[in-house]
């Protein structure tokens, strides 16, 4: 069970590592073409194969403001997409005319069961809570504070509606074990 | 587990590169003792592959290429935030050069100093190339030839800035 839980998450977690990059990358290039910024990629900067380097601070600020807010906004999308299964498809609580509705169109697959929710949910939650961090070093380093509040509050509440999922799951099953 | 592991290590690198994400950007410094980027001169820096030997002293470039093909040779950086105009000027040819074809200085695919014309420097004037704000550029030797063994050959080139 446990090696079936490693590996699940393991295959959870590559998607939205690649996301949070690339949420990144592409809000850094949004960036510079939004604000007009002036910038130059510069190699061996940092453990990263290259720089975007800017001529000032404030420059920097507004670019790292922009791209954490793209990247924030990214990972929030796919953890509400997980949490948008787990609250109406969850095999174990999905009511039953829209079982049935999903079934009738082919679309069965859209149901998911606690395991694959739960693993796709806790990996989500994760690397929104890691944003959430990243965001906040940018802003004890200089970046947009308000930014930083913003990003914890979303996380706060999609973590909150998370735990509401676990209740009802939960409820759920104490209801089977009655019924036995 | 072989998949695993793969999996294990992509995942790695992954996070490695997320916990890496606020170092992706950066502010250009200010030189020391208030020298600002403004005024940084632009810099010279000799590269060089297996085919070639380039040696630098001060603004004065040396290489020595012993085979065909695209070789790096000198990288010019623009440290400071306003563009700059790197001056390149060839020096007489001092020994003997066996070339078949031509050689030619180039920036990406585009020739922009024509250094030999089978074995004669065909052109001795001035060069300039324009540097944008923190810019690099790298110098290519194009070296065409019928016969890869008789091309090798030395020039001296003077880089300053205009």
């Amino acid at each position: 069970m446990l090696a079936r839980t490693i590996s699940k998450l393991l295959d959870e977690a590559i998607l939205p590592a690649v996301v949070i990059i690339a949420g990144k990358i592409i809000g850094l290039f949004l960036a510079n073409i939004v604000n007009s910024l002036p910038y130059s990629i510069q190699p061996g900067e940092s453990i990263l194969p290259w720089t975007v380097v800017y001529s000032t601070p404030t420059e920097a600020a507004t670019a790292n403001t922009f791209s954490n807010l793209v990247m924030y906004l990214v990972v929030l999308v796919g953890f509400s997409v997980v949490l948008f299964r787990a609250h109406y498809l969850h095999a174990s609580h999905i009511p039953p005319k829209l079982s049935g509705r999903l079934i009738r169109l082919k679309l069965e697959n859209f149901i998911a069961d606690s395991f694959e929710i739960y693993h796709q949910a806790l990996v989500w939650l994760s690397f929104l809570w890691i944003t959430t961090v990243i965001v906040f070093i940018y802003a004890l380093g200089g970046g947009s504070i308000s930014l930083g509040l913003i990003t914890f509050l979303g996380s706060f509440t999609a973590t909150y509606l998370y735990t509401k999922d676990i209740e009802i799951e939960l409820e759920a099953e104490r209801i089977v074990e009655g019924a036995h | 587990m072989p998949i695993n592991t793969l999996k294990i290590s992509l995942l790695a690198m992954l996070l490695l590169g997320v916990f890496s994400l606020p170092t992706i950007t950066a502010t250009q410094l200010v030189g020391v003792l208030g020298e600002s980027t403004l005024s940084a001169a632009l810099e010279v820096r000799a590269v060089t592959d297996s085919a070639t030997f380039v040696r630098q002293v001060g603004s004065e470039v040396t290489v020595s290429f012993t085979k065909s093909g695209t070789h790096p040779v000198i990288r010019i950086v623009n440290p400071a935030n306003t563009p700059k105009i790197a001056k390149l000027a060839l020096a007489p040819a001092r020994d003997s050069s066996l070339l078949t074809q031509t050689v030619d200085l180039t920036v990406g695919n585009e020739a922009i100093y024509r250094l030999y014309d089978h074995s004669t420097q065909p052109f001795n004037g001035i060069y300039q190339l324009t540097l944008k704000p923190f810019q690099s550029v790298t110098l290519n030797l194009n070296v065409a030839s019928d016969n890869p063994a008789v091309s090798y050959g030395t020039f001296t080139m003077n880089i300053g800035e205009i």
